[in-house]
């Protein structure tokens, strides 16, 4: 019988970093992310050298990111790992920086995110099977015909989905870390250029660099390292899967579905507990479909849920208070570490004009290429 | 020379029933059955769009690209011609752009 994250040593994440996400600069990724990694220190009161084990998520650096990035913090000789799992990869990255804490191995690790915006280079391209549709189905693409299909099958209209982007820019206008920082109106939305269908370029995430960073600990480390555990917030599961065979329903939601409830149950919690949510809003469709698949509201409900506020800060659950990739941004490799730092800062009390009211239980939920799912399910400190 | 788009070809497992395109010799999807129980078919290149949309291309230029649900039951990405629809009826066509599906009773 496999054990369950909730078997093991409890996880604690205790300190959270960033660097902007923001559009492509000349800042080498070396000061991209030991931004974060000293912020994230910092925060936790924890020097390098304390740190075990270090799991950095990136996805267009190339092979071997870590030591490049790491060595300037001093050279200590820990295990340091490069994980690369497409949109997902941070997420990946904080989930093996859990287990190993959790089973044991170390008593405090770190999980980085770091990103260049750079050409990518998919496997899927070399399999040497020539799909029907190369070229032609680009993400952009891929989640219009969602968005159409979702909407006329609910007999939705765009100013459904514009409105997932609506509260998302304006979330990350009070972010100093998102790559978006506009406030925009519903009207600016729809008018923007259009992509896909009824997808506007304000309906898609803007990908470009940035960098994230978290530590992670034991109990026994937060009483060797004096940390606070007031600020200290519980990891209670870690769910990853990947795209079975759905037919034609969409593999995305589907996948989601089954991942966060996987990630739910082992928490021990429902989905009615759930106070905040950062989710995979590449798309600003995936949002409607996310939440009606996690259970978040029922199906078909997700478009008048919003328009009534239930996903906005101050609302039943507020949906990616940090902006989403929407518009806090999506530099790939940092995304899911950044996501872990915005629901600690919400689970801590922390987060400013932001500030979920009464936040107890947190989801962070990315979809990677492939289809990978991971999700997280973090608690307040107690 | 080129592969010939038409007609549409697909994979059919021998031991589940599962089809699937494009043509792949590395084994099923659905049960990883691989050799000589996953068999080179055509396709009937004849589908139902489950949706549709019209695609804007740098430069100005849009095209209209739908998810076709096959007879057989795979579901593919392809270009459409501009008046196609959800839920219209369609058959793969060959043009000097690539496959196209069109308006058509099966």
């Amino acid at each position: 019988m496999a054990v369950l994250l909730s078997d093991l040593r409890p996880v604690y994440v205790v300190g959270i970093g960033l660097h902007r996400f923001q559009r492509a600069t000349d800042t080498s990724f070396v000061d991209l992310g030991l931004t974060a990694v000293r912020a994230a220190l910092d925060d936790a009161g924890v020097p390098w050298p304390e740190v075990e084990t270090a799991y950095t998520g990136s996805t267009r650096l190339g092979m071997a990111v870590s030591r490049p990035l790491l060595r300037h913090l001093g050279v200590t000789g820990i295990a340091m790992t490069q994980v690369e799992n497409a949109s997902a990869s941070g997420s990946s990255a904080f989930r093996l920086a859990v287990r190993d804490v959790a089973a044991g191995f170390a008593d405090v690790a770190m999980a980085i995110g770091v990103d260049k915006a750079a050409p990518g280079l998919r496997a899927e391209t070399l399999t040497g099977i020539s799909p029907l549709d190369e070229g032609l189905t680009t993400p952009p693409v891929h989640f219009a015909l969602l968005a159409e299909e979702y909407l006329r099958s609910r007999g939705a209209g765009a100013e459904d989905m514009a409105r997932v982007a609506l509260k998302n820019h304006n979330n990350a206008a009070d972010n100093p870390f998102a790559h978006r920082q506009q406030r925009r109106t519903l009207e600016e939305i729809l008018a923007d250029r259009p992509i896909a269908g009824a997808l506007t370029r304000l309906e898609c995430c803007p990908v470009g660099e940035g960098a994230a960073a978290v530590v992670v600990v034991s109990e026994e480390g937060m009483r060797r390292l004096g940390i606070d555990p007031a600020r200290a917030v519980r990891v209670l599961s870690s769910a990853q899967q990947s795209e079975q065979l759905y037919g034609t329903r969409s593999y995305d939601a589907e996948l989601t579905g089954a991942t966060t409830q996987q990630a739910l149950t082992e928490a021990g919690v429902s989905v009615t507990d759930v106070d905040i949510v950062e989710l995979h809003d590449a798309f600003a469709i995936e949002e409607l479909q996310y939440l009606e698949t996690m259970g978040i509201c029922a199906e078909g409900a997700a478009p008048s849920c919003l328009r009534d506020g239930e996903f906005a800060i101050g609302g039943r659950v507020a949906v990616s208070p940090s902006g989403g990739l929407l518009a806090m941004g999506h530099p790939i490799g940092p995304t899911g570490v950044g996501q872990i730092a915005e629901i600690t800062r919400q689970l801590r009390g922390e987060a400013g004009v932001r500030q979920q009211p009464d936040a107890r239980l947190g989801l962070a939920h990315l979809v990677g290429l492939g289809a990978v799912c991971v999700v997280h399910v973090l608690a307040a400190p107690a | 020379m080129p592969t010939p788009l038409l007609p549409l070809r697909g994979i059919h497992c021998e031991r589940c029933g599962h089809v699937a395109t494009p043509v792949q010799h590395f084994g099923c999807e659905s049960c990883g059955a691989h050799g000589a129980d996953v068999a080179d078919r055509p396709l009937t290149g004849e589908g139902t769009v489950l949706g549709a949309v019209t695609v804007h291309r740098p430069g100005g230029e849009t095209v209209r690209i739908g998810s076709v649900h096959l007879q057989e039951g795979p579901m593919v990405r392809a270009l459409l011609a501009a008046d196609v629809v959800a839920e219209d009826r369609v058959r793969a066509t060959e043009t000097d752009a690539g496959l196209l599906f069109v308006r058509g009773d099966h």
